[in-house]
């Protein structure tokens, strides 16, 4: 190691707490990836938690110099040698233990007095590119971002799950679109269903998902308000199974037992013939009563209501009786044929926006169920459901009060089907930790909640104890991907998707880093 | 009843108070010397600035401490680490070694008692640490000690043996003063010896003497910087303290000066002795000496130089008024328990493989007992 490189000194500690005298100047910043070299090709990757003075000035003489400083008595005195004597110590730890190119979990000290460097891009050499590659971002060492990409095996990553926890304005979004954009030019290997409240992947108003040269062929975008080339949401009643609404509108027992009697007598209309309180045969009687709330319901979630010359209307013109019946079989042969799926929820309410929601990824949760019986499953695309404000479907207290929903469900089981949840959250704690714990895969951003930092370390698939200050100081599109899939977790930089929009678009640039090679 | 401590102690305070009688300083108290200066303003000098000195030089200090620690011991013998360390500054900048220069010495020693001729004798082996620094050790003839040798008894008691076992890396502490002259110093540099240049032990002047011709010749000076000074004025009070307050009260228009006190010239002891604070805003003065005749043969500005660079080397703010030059040397030659234990665990283990542990440890017992002792009331 040249003298140069050299930025510290391992001078004490233990296994999780080792402790590295900076060289002066050298300014280590907290999540600073450090390498103590053992030897021909084998190295120790080490990250910096925390940073302490240390000085071999005790502290009163130390208050003391201050003092005459301060009190401007200190003329023509001065620290001698004050880079020998007060300096900054960093407390580090062993991330990654690297021998011959392959990484593993360190289970030793570096030697004694190792030198220390920062890490470069032939350490990481190891980190290669899988198969069904997804770009994440560059890893970066502190705040330092490197030339060395990391993708992780998307097939792997997108069905057992991804979260996706921070506070607003961290970059979550940002991130998404960068998934998805990199998810596009896979050819086919990922369908990705988005549900989007803020309508902002597509790129209605600016850049987004549709400026991708795949976004023809691969990108399907559903609005109430279609712009050129999009499609209008508009979905049949007829698609509506009554165990849709399951954890998501919540029915007493005498209103679920009219749905399941109106549901046997009309089959998929059940729907408008409650609306229109169509007598049942048999002379089975309902309660006016329970009918009349059940209406209510169907008005306040799907806007459904009869207008005075007896037709059928809906506020949001999403649910219709008499078009849309394509709809929901053009979303998921979409999903199945690995395209990406984005469906403008802006204008829906929020029971609205997670019923069409429940209504896709039920149906095709139940095809896949079907493929995997008939031995078809593995020619099929991955599929991932990309939900914002997950607790709205797996927050403890809705799974307390509503039961089980589809999305829950595939939390626990998706991923025998091919079918994962990439969950966006600001708050993970009030996600159980039992679902938490499926999702194998997290990309942590800034997060300046210690309750909720405390929630995503808990549950991560690495040891995160030591990384609370390094979360809470991450800048936005600063992210530590924790996943089974990664040997360590691995700090990121996300770029900004303007940038790869930008880049990708260039003539002469053919999108590099992130096609599939 | 309980004893009134309030009122004790506030008896002997005012007792204590009466007997330091700061209205008579006095003047400095010696038994044999060539000359005493009194106490009087215009002996005060300036320690002056750089650019007051005419014919400035900017030269080196080259500062030896060292230290020593015993390994294991008894009434009648005792092993001991010795370090010997040096490090150079030119004002506050330090100054890098020549390569080849050796930066420090450490031996080991054996001291231990014997009887011949009807008298206890002590004796000491020396085992240098690496053999290029043999022959800046002492010669283990000079290390013999007659038991009753006035220089090494402590009043009218023969002297503890542990005194004796320091005695080899004194000596050894001239020599090496003696080749960093010769390595890293050029004339008008100086050398700073921890302690004064009292060459007390028999045979001591020896060594000193080899380094005062050494570093005469080169146009070298020796002094010592003493952090603690057993000196007295004739009124009784502590010499440093009186001068620190006559100082005062001459209420002096220089933050820092120097003082002389005394010169003498014995036997063993050759030296202009002076006090000196070395920064407006230094706590503590010291006792500065430097060798006789190199003194006398410097003009009045180059002692001047020297003082100034002394106060360059003393602006550390941790610290100020004290060379930093010191305090580096004795950090550097300080022996620390932790190096004892690693010495004593390479001793012991070698006195079990050659079966004589059990001799030696009878010996150490009456020592022990000490040990344990303050062991059990958890000193
Ligand atoms: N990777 C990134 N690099 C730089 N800036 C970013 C990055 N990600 C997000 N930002 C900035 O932060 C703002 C908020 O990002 P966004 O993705 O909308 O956050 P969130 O969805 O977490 O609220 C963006 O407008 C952008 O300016
Ligand atoms: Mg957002």
């Amino acid at each position: 190691m040249q003298d140069l490189e050299i930025v510290g000194q391992v001078i004490a500690g233990d296994i999780a707490n080792i402790l590295v005298r900076e060289k002066s100047g050298k300014k280590l910043e907290l999540g600073d990836l450090l390498v103590a070299e053992e030897g021909d090709s084998r190295l120790l990757i080490l990250k910096v938690y925390g940073l302490v003075y240390g000085s071999q000035v005790p502290q009163l003489a130390r208050e003391m110099a201050s003092g005459l400083k301060l009190e401007g008595l200190g003329a023509g005195l001065d620290y001698f040698e004050p880079h020998l004597r007060n300096y900054v110590i960093a407390e580090v730890k062993a991330i990654a233990q690297v021998i011959n190119n392959k990484a593993r979990i360190p289970k030793s000290l570096p030697t004694f007095f190792s030198a220390i460097r920062h890490i470069k891009k032939e350490d990481l050499a190891f980190l290669t590119k899988p198969d069904n590659p997804i770009f994440f971002g560059n890893v970066r060492s502190g705040s330092k971002v490197l030339d060395v990409p990391v993708f992780l095996n998307g097939s792997d990553v997108f069905t057992h799950h991804v979260l996706i926890p921070a506070t607003t304005g961290r970059g979550k979004s940002n991130l998404v679109k960068v998934l998805l954009w990199n998810a596009l030019g896979s050819g086919g290997k990922f369908g990705i269903l988005v549900l989007d409240p803020h309508d902002e992947y597509y790129g209605r108003h600016g850049k987004g998902l549709k400026d991708h040269p795949s976004a023809k062929q691969d990108l399907v975008y559903f609005s109430t308000t279609p712009v050129k080339a999009a499609n209008t949401l508009v979905i049949n009643l007829q698609s509506i199974k009554p165990w849709y609404f399951d954890g998501i509108v919540r029915f007493t027992d005498a209103q679920n037992d009219a749905i399941d009697q109106y549901y046997n007598a009309f089959n998929d209309t059940w729907i408008e013939n409650v609306i229109r309180d169509t007598p049942l045969p048999n002379g089975v009687t309902i309660a006016p009563r329970t009918l009349g709330v059940l209406r209510r319901k169907f008005d306040s979630v799907l806007g459904i209501y009869l207008d005075d010359a007896d037709q059928l209307q809906c506020r949001s013109k999403i649910f219709s009786d008499n078009s849309g019946e394509t709809t929901m079989q053009d979303i998921i042969n979409s999903l199945e044929a690995g395209k990406i799926v984005v469906i403008d929820t802006s204008r829906l309410l929020d029971q609205a926006e997670l019923l069409i929601g429940s209504i896709i990824v039920g149906d095709i949760f139940s095809r896949y169920q079907k493929y995997k019986s008939d031995g078809r499953l593995n020619d099929k695309p991955v599929i991932s459901i990309v939900i914002e404000e997950a607790p709205r479907v797996l927050g403890t207290n809705v799974l307390e009060s509503s039961g089980d929903n589809i999305y829950n469900t595939i939390a626990r089981e998706g991923r025998k089907f091919k079918v994962g949840l990439t969950a966006i959250t600001q708050l993970t704690s009030v996600i159980p930790k039992t679902v938490l714990t499926n999702i194998n895969t997290k990309i942590i951003l800034g997060n300046e909640m210690s309750v909720e930092r405390r929630a995503v370390m808990d549950s991560a698939s690495q040891d995160l104890s030591d990384e609370d200050r390094t979360i809470a100081s991450l800048d936005k599109g600063e992210a530590i991907i924790s996943s089974s899939f990664v040997k360590f977790a691995i700090p990121i930089q996300i770029p900004l998707i303007d940038e790869i929009i930008a880049e990708d678009n260039e003539p002469q640039n053919s999108p590099k880093r992130r096609v599939v090679g | 009843m309980l004893p009134d401590l309030t009122r004790i102690t506030a008896d002997l305070i005012r007792d204590l108070d009466e007997k330091i009688n700061e209205l008579a300083l006095g003047e400095p108290h010696f038994s044999n010397v060539l000359r005493k200066y009194p106490f009087k303003k215009e002996n005060f000098r300036p320690v002056l600035q750089e650019r007051a000195i005419e014919g400035h030089t900017t030269s080196k200090l080259a500062f030896i401490d060292g230290g020593n620690g015993e390994i294991l011991g008894a009434p009648n013998f005792s092993i001991q680490f010795n370090r010997i360390c040096y490090c150079l500054f030119k004002g506050k900048e330090r100054i890098q070694k020549s390569k080849d220069t050796i930066d420090r010495i450490e031996f080991l020693s054996c001291t231990y008692s014997s009887f011949r001729n009807k008298e206890i004798y002590y004796d000491t082996i020396t085992y240098p640490l690496s053999s290029t620094f043999q022959n800046l050790l002492p010669s283990e003839s000079d290390l013999s000690f007659d038991s009753s040798d006035r220089s090494i008894m402590d009043g009218r008691e023969r002297a503890d043996i542990r005194r004796v076992a320091s005695i080899a890396r004194r000596f050894a502490e001239w020599s090496f003063a003696a080749y960093v002259a010769q390595k890293e110093l050029e004339k008008s540099d100086a050398i700073v010896m921890d302690g004064t240049l009292h060459a007390a032990f028999t045979h001591e002047s020896a060594y000193a003497k080899k380094l005062y011709e050494a570093t005469t010749e080169a146009g070298i000076t020796v002094t010592g910087v003493a952090k603690t000074s057993r000196l007295f004025t004739d009124t009784g009070l502590s010499l440093i303290g009186a001068v620190q307050k006559f100082a005062e009260d001459c209420k002096l228009a220089f933050g820092s000066w120097y003082l002389p006190i005394a010169e003498v010239a014995d036997m063993d002891h050759q030296a202009m002795i002076f006090v000196t604070k070395l920064n407006q805003q230094a706590k503590h003065v010291f006792r500065y000496e430097i060798q006789r005749d190199q003194h006398n043969a410097l003009t009045l500005k180059e002692i001047d130089n020297i003082f100034f660079m002394l106060a360059e080397n003393s602006r550390d703010i941790t610290f100020a008024g004290y060379p930093f030059g010191c305090a580096v040397a004795d950090s550097y030659g300080r022996v620390s328990e932790h190096d004892l234990e690693y010495y004593r665990a390479l001793v012991m283990g070698e006195a079990g493989k050659q079966g004589n542990w059990p001799k030696f440890s009878r010996h150490i017992q009456s020592v022990d007992a000490h040990e344990i002792l303050n062991s059990l009331v958890g000193l």
